[in-house]
Formats: structure tokens, sequence, C-alpha cells
């Protein structure tokens, strides 16, 4: 009688390694071959930087630039640059026009420059899932969450199709809710402090984190001397490269248009409450905090901060679906919650599905379209897209693309609140 | 000179005659393309792309004109905006000799307008001019298109004929357009004349041009060149400051398929070296290999940079290139260069040139496969530990 050998199931080491080296691949893949033309601006000002020996005039994001420097920087090592591909005539005026950004696609070495433009987000997307993989101790919970981070086509797309920075922002705060979880303060405060300088959205989070920190074992006190330091550490931190590049010689003007007042007028319509969406985020905002504290005894100081933070992205999508990369926030609370037994996959495939549904309505010509497959060839730029389908083929005078993109929205709403409820009930 | 005319309009009221007369027997002939015959004998346009092919009447394998009666009552003619007829454009296709082909050739047709008003008197006849290169073969045909005519409803009381008759600039009509064949390119390439370039937003002084408004521009005369063995086209301006700038140049190239239009544009990006000299050649071999194939070429439009009414250009010359002479002009091909092409390659066309691009850097290509491997060889041995 023949016996076979029984297959042993793998490890998790080899689960990781396994999965970890698919996901790797899957991205070195896509790298080279897609992008936005936002990509090619972002690297037009670091390229101006870099030429120019300007490295005290930004402050903007100061942690996503300069690591991008240093990738642009070791780039040319391996590409021949010349200054007309990244010629930037006017820096206060930096975003590129189709005309810059199809002469860039033109170029020879185009496949090089994304590649290493997107290489700094390779290394942060690795370091994430190192990060969920330390973070979740169960194995099955941490099997699915690794899996979610790899494989859901949301931050795919915002990173290596769209060829967005966010997964830096996301490796911080990721990074945080670990060190929490192992109750190393101090260092949680300086990975949430380099979060802020990586993006500013994480200002949401900033109330969840501080309340966060106390522990209700520990004397009160205590607590307050800890979340006091921890302030001073997060505005010191955060406030310190626009105080001190002026110093060392910088105008921090340099890629800011005079011209244009909107940043601020936009900044006093949130503050006044002009938009409609901001009225849910501070109640959000409100009422997370006051669960966050009525919480703290029963709770970690992980996942406090993990789920406040997640709900918190959750109201303000459920209102506001902003642009189609900025899903991407979306993803590394509600993974790293599954540390805590929330039953997440579910919600997050429901939220996959909505959001390309959605996306593919609502894009314009240079979204979510194959307009980002251009660096391999210029004829995808005019291809169409899915908009003008629907309107040519499935729109009836019952159902218009108007009314099917509501309809999304309103679906999208839903599984921002699928989200929610799983994320609140109780394990 | 007035005896010449009257003969002239003797022999060809002889010659309408003649045609007259043989009428039954030839209108039979007729083949229709959206255009469908109505019961009292006229003929209306009942489609876009509206013609007639026909044989003419001949005598003499050497005709100069064609003859033909035509007759657009005013209430069948498109009309203008008083409603006065207007001038009917018309294309004649003919076979070159000893063309064979069942196909018209694009490359052989004369472009007229007929004068809407003649048109109402039903024994108007028209002498069309041949070229001098004519020479009709029996078993050829002609096909006359009628363009921008919706609503007409046309009769022909005679057939059309040849004739040859003596050379006569008035009382015939003239084509404002000939294309008799395609110039091959000679491998020394082909210099296109700098004199005769029409101008718009541009004006010209002392062999200099200026720019005076938003969208500068010239355009060439006529080029009628095969793209059979076109490689490209070689261009030499200088400028006089602003040598430091990057400057955008467009081309618009016309060709059987199409006129100036956005989408049959190349844009380039360019320096002025130290002495103010600018060389590019614009790659555009790829009209006879791309589907549809573009077979001639019309004409040019270069466009300036605008907005620089203090740069004066000289356009030094310009020539058609042998596709065999491009090899050695890769280094004047713009490096910064968007093709926008008027064909488009289809999807096995697109793949092709998805590879040929991605493997264009062969560098990058074997760099990009050896990664794959070492991350799949690495990530497979930690696996298997």
């Amino acid at each position: 009688v023949t016996t076979f050998p029984t297959k042993k199931p793998l490890n998790n080491r080899q689960f990781f390694a396994l999965v970890l080296g698919l996901g790797v691949l899957l991205r070195l893949i896509l790298m080279p071959f897609f992008a936005h033309v936002d990509l090619f601006s972002e690297y037009r000002r670091v390229f101006y930087v870099l030429d120019n020996g300007l490295f005290f005039d930004n402050a903007h994001r100061v942690v996503v630039f300069n690591v991008e420097l240093l990738f642009a920087w070791a780039s040319q090592l391996f590409i021949p640059i010349s200054d007309e591909l990244f010629h930037l005539p006017d820096p206060k005026q930096s975003v590129a026009s189709l005309v810059d950004y199809r002469f860039f696609l033109n170029d020879p070495n185009i496949f090089r420059h994304l590649f290493f433009f997107k290489l700094p987000y390779l290394l942060f997307d690795i370091a994430t899932a190192t990060v969920i993989w330390k973070f979740i101790d169960k194995p099955g919970n941490k099997k699915i969450a690794l899996i979610l981070w790899l494989f859901n086509p949301v931050t795919i797309f915002a990173f290596y199709i769209f060829g967005r920075f966010e997964v830096i922002s996301l490796f911080f705060l990721a990074a945080t809710a670990l060190q929490l979880k192992r109750h190393r303060l101090l260092l949680a405060t300086f990975m949430f402090a380099l979060a802020l300088l990586s993006r500013e959205i994480n200002l949401l989070f900033v109330p969840f984190f501080l309340i966060a920190l106390l522990d209700s074992k520990d004397h009160w006190l205590r607590n307050i001397a800890v979340v006091c330091l921890s302030t001073v550490i997060i505005a010191i931190m955060v406030s310190l490269p626009a105080w001190l590049m002026p110093k060392l010689g910088g105008d921090l003007t340099l890629f800011i248009d005079p011209n244009t007042v909107r940043s601020n007028e936009t900044l006093n319509k949130l503050l006044s409450l002009g938009y409609y969406w901001f009225y849910p985020v501070i109640i959000a905002l409100a009422a997370l905090s006051i669960y966050a504290w009525e919480v703290s005894n029963r709770t970690t100081h992980a996942e406090r901060y993990v789920t406040c933070s997640a709900v918190a992205l959750f109201i303000y999508f459920a209102f506001n679906v902003h642009s189609v990369h900025y899903a991407a926030w979306l993803t590394i609370f509600p993974i790293l919650s599954m540390q805590f037994g929330k039953k997440m996959v579910t919600p997050f495939l429901v939220f996959i599905a909505t959001w390309i549904t959605l996306w593919l309505l609502k894009t314009d010509a240079g979204v979510f379209t194959l307009f980002l497959a251009a660096p391999m060839s210029s004829e995808f730029i005019d291809m169409g897209y899915f908009p003008n389908f629907f309107d040519k083929h499935l729109a009836t005078a019952e159902l218009s693309l108007h009314q099917a993109i509501q309809i999304m929205r309103a679906l999208f709403f839903v599984a921002m609140g699928f989200f929610t409820y799983r994320m609140l009930r109780k394990t | 000179m007035i005896v010449k005319r009257l003969l002239f309009a003797f022999m060809l009221t002889l010659v309408v005659c003649q045609a007259s007369a043989s009428l039954a027997e030839s209108l039979a002939g007729f083949k229709l393309h959206n255009i469908s015959s109505e019961p009292d004998g006229s003929y209306r346009v009942s489609g876009a792309d509206p013609y007639f092919v026909f044989s003419p009447i001949h005598q003499d394998k050497k005709a100069n004109y064609l003859i033909l009666t035509l007759n657009l009552p005013t209430e069948h003619q498109p009309a203008s905006h008083d409603g006065s007829p207007i001038e009917i454009p018309m294309e004649l296709f003919f076979k070159p000799h000893k063309d064979d082909e069942q196909q018209f050739d694009p490359l052989f047709k004369l472009k007229f307008r007929l004068d809407g008003q003649a048109l109402t008197d039903p024994q108007h006849s028209i002498a069309l001019a041949l070229p001098d290169t004519y020479e009709f073969e029996a078993h050829h045909s002609m096909r006359l298109d009628i363009d921008s005519c919706k609503q007409c409803r046309i009769t022909i009381p005679a057939h059309p004929y040849l004739v040859s008759l003596p050379q006569q600039n008035s009382s015939v009509i003239q084509p404002y357009r000939i294309i008799n064949g395609k110039k091959a390119i000679p491998q020394t390439g082909r210099e296109i004349m700098l004199s005769d370039w029409q101008l718009r937003d541009l004006e010209h002084s002392q062999g200099l041009y200026v720019a005076v408004g938003q969208d500068p521009f010239m355009i060439s005369p006529t080029l009628d060149s095969s793209t059979e063995n076109l490689g490209g086209v070689y261009f030499e301006l200088s400028v006089t400051d602003q040598t430091e700038k990057n400057q955008d140049f467009q081309l618009f190239y016309a060709t059987e398929q199409h006129g100036f239009v956005r989408q049959a544009t190349t844009l380039i990006r360019v320096k002025a070296d130290d002495s103010g000299t600018i060389k590019f050649v614009v790659p555009l071999g790829f009209l006879n290999t791309s589907h549809p194939r573009s077979t001639f070429l019309k004409r040019l439009r270069l466009d300036y940079p605008p907005n620089q009414a203090t740069t004066k250009w000289q356009l030094k010359r310009v020539a058609l290139l042998h596709q065999d002479k491009m090899a050695e002009q890769q280094s004047l091909i713009p490096r910064r260069i968007i093709e926008n092409r008027w064909q488009s390659p289809g999807l096995i066309g697109l793949s092709q040139e998805v590879i040929k691009k991605v493997t264009a850097d062969l560098g990058f290509t074997l760099s990009y496969l050896l990664l794959l491997f070492v991350t799949a060889l690495g990530f497979w041995r930690s696996l298997r530990k």
C-alpha cells in the first residue's frame, strides 16, 4: 500500500513569508507602469529642492517630503536625469500641466523613475505589514489581517497605481498603536508626532491618542503628567520644522502661490462650520472622546486609540468621500482592530465593493481610469472612462449618472455604518 | 482672343450635342452611392457620402477636358443665409495611367467648386480641366463626389464626355486642387520651399518671423508626398533671443485621412544652442505603418511658441527625410516629444507598443526581471526553511 506524505500546514513564519512575498511581487509588478500626474508634480518639487539645495524651504508634510527627497537623490545613481524633465519654471506654480506630464511619460527612463518614486512607499508598506503582524497576537486573526493589508485593492491602487504617499503616514499610525500596545508611551508619542508631520488628517486622532495614554490603574497625577508631557512633545515636534527652518535660512513660502488665498478661506470656512460634513465630524470627535474616557478603565491604550480613530474616520468618510485614494486612510485601523476580536472581514469586503463602484461612477477622466496606465502608452489617456459608458449604454430616464452616484454614496455611507457597528459591538 | 473664345464655345456646344445624342445608351451605366434614382429621371442625395461612378464617353485617349452637364434647380440646392444659391464643392476621382485597381485612389483626384446659380440653367455644361499627364483607358471609370449637398436633387441631361480642346483659360472650371499621384521621397530627402508658407498670427519681415497673436503658426505649400519611404521632417530655425529657454513647437500634418487636427500632431520641447540655432527631426514614419495607413502627406503646419512677441524666428530649412536616413538623424529627434496619433493602434498594436516601450530600456528591463526573480527566490527560500 502506497502512503502519501501529508502536507504540513504552514507555520506562522512560513505564512508570513509566503503572503508577504506574493504581496511584494504584486507591488513590484505594478510599480513602474502606473501613475497619476500628482506623482510627477510631487517629484518635480522634490527635484527642485534637490537641484537648488533648498533643503530648509519646505516644512509641509516634512517627513514624507524628506523620505521622497532621500529616494530621489538615490535614484540619480541609476538614472541619468536631464534638467528639462523636472524643470520647474516657477516653484509657486508647481502643479504639472498635462503637457509637462506627457513629456515625462515619453521619457526613455520613465519606468526607472516610477520605480524609484514608489520605492519608499513599498518599504513603508512592508514595514506596515510587519507592524500589523506583530500587533495582532491571535494566529488566525493576524493571518487574515495580513491578507487584508497586502491584497486589498484600495491601498494597492492608492500607493502603486495612483502613486500616493499615504502609506508613510499609515505606517506611523500603525507603529503608534504597536508602541501603545507595548506600553511604550514615549515612543508612541514620537511615532504619533511623526504621523502628524506626514499628513494633516491625523490631527483628527489627537484627542483619542491623548486619552489612550491614560491608565486607570495609575494615579491621576501620573496620568496628567503623562498626557501633558506627551502634548508638549507632540507640539514641539510638530512645530519644530516650521520654527527651525527659517532660522537656518529657509524660505517656507517656496511652493506657496502668493496669489491664492484659497487655503485660508477654506480654513475659515471649516472653522466656522461652513461645510455640511464638518458638523457630524465635530459631534463624532466629541462623542468619541467621551466614549474613550468612559471605556478607559476596561480597555487597553491601543484599543482605545484604534477603536476611536477608526470610528472617527468612518464618520468622516460617511459624509465626505473626498478623493479616490484617500480611502486608503480607512484601511489601517479596521485591520489593527482585529487584535481586539473585531469582525472586520465582511465590512471590509463591503467597503471595497462600494468604493470600486462609487469611483467607477464618480471619477473624472484622470482618476479611476486607464489614464493611470499612460506610462505604458499615451494611447491610454484618451480611452474614455466609465461615466461616459454609463451615460451612453446604461443610463435610463429613471436612473441617470447623477442618481447612480447618489445611490452609491448612500451605500458607501451604509458601508461606513457597518464598519462602525462591528467596531463598537462588544466582542 | 474673342475669336478663340467663340471657337471654344462652339466646340463645347458641339461635343455637348454629341453627348446628348448618346444619352440613352450611357446613363444606364451610372453606379450610385448614397444617391437614389427618382421616377422623373433625377437623382436625389440620400446619404452622407454621395457619388456617381461612370465611364465617360471618349474619342481621344489624350483628353484634357471632361464635359459635365448638371442641373440643380435652386430649390434643391443648399442655400446661403440669404437664400441665394452657393458654390457646391465637388471632387472628381480619376484613374492614373495603366492603373487597373478597382478602388479609386485619393491620390488621383480634382477638387473644384461649381457655381450654384449657373447650375440652375438646364443647358449649362461645364468643361472641367484635367491634369496634363492624364490619359484615358477604355476600361477606366471616374467618380464624381458631391460634397456638402445633403438635400440636392440633380438632373444629368447629358452623359459626361471627354474631349481634347485647345488650351483655354476662361469658360472652363479649373480645379482649385489637383492631386495627381504622390511624389516619392528620394534617398537624399526632399527640400520644402520656404517661400510659399501661409502665416497666421506671425509677421514676416526681412526673413524673420515675429509672433503677433496667441496662436502663431505657418502652413507649408502643398506637398503631396508619399509616406512609403517617409522617415520624418527636418526643421532648422534660428531664434534671436531667449536661447536659454525651452521652446515648445507643435507640428500638425495633414494626410488623405485628415486635415490639421489635434489628434495628428507632434509636440516637441527643444532648446536653442549657443548660436541660437534649433535643429530637430520629427519622426513621421509611422504614417505608413500604422492602421489605417496614411499613404500621402498633404501639408505641414508648424505652430510656434505663443506669447513671445520679442522673439524673432528664422526658418532656415525644412526637408522631408527618407526613412533610411533616420538612423543618422537619431540625435536630432527631441528627447522631449509627445506624439498624438490619429490612428488608433487597436488592441494588438497597443500591446506591441507597450512591449516595445517597456523593453526599449534594456538596462531597466534586465534589472527589473532580475529583481523579480531574486525577490521571489528570497521569499521562497524563507518559506522552505
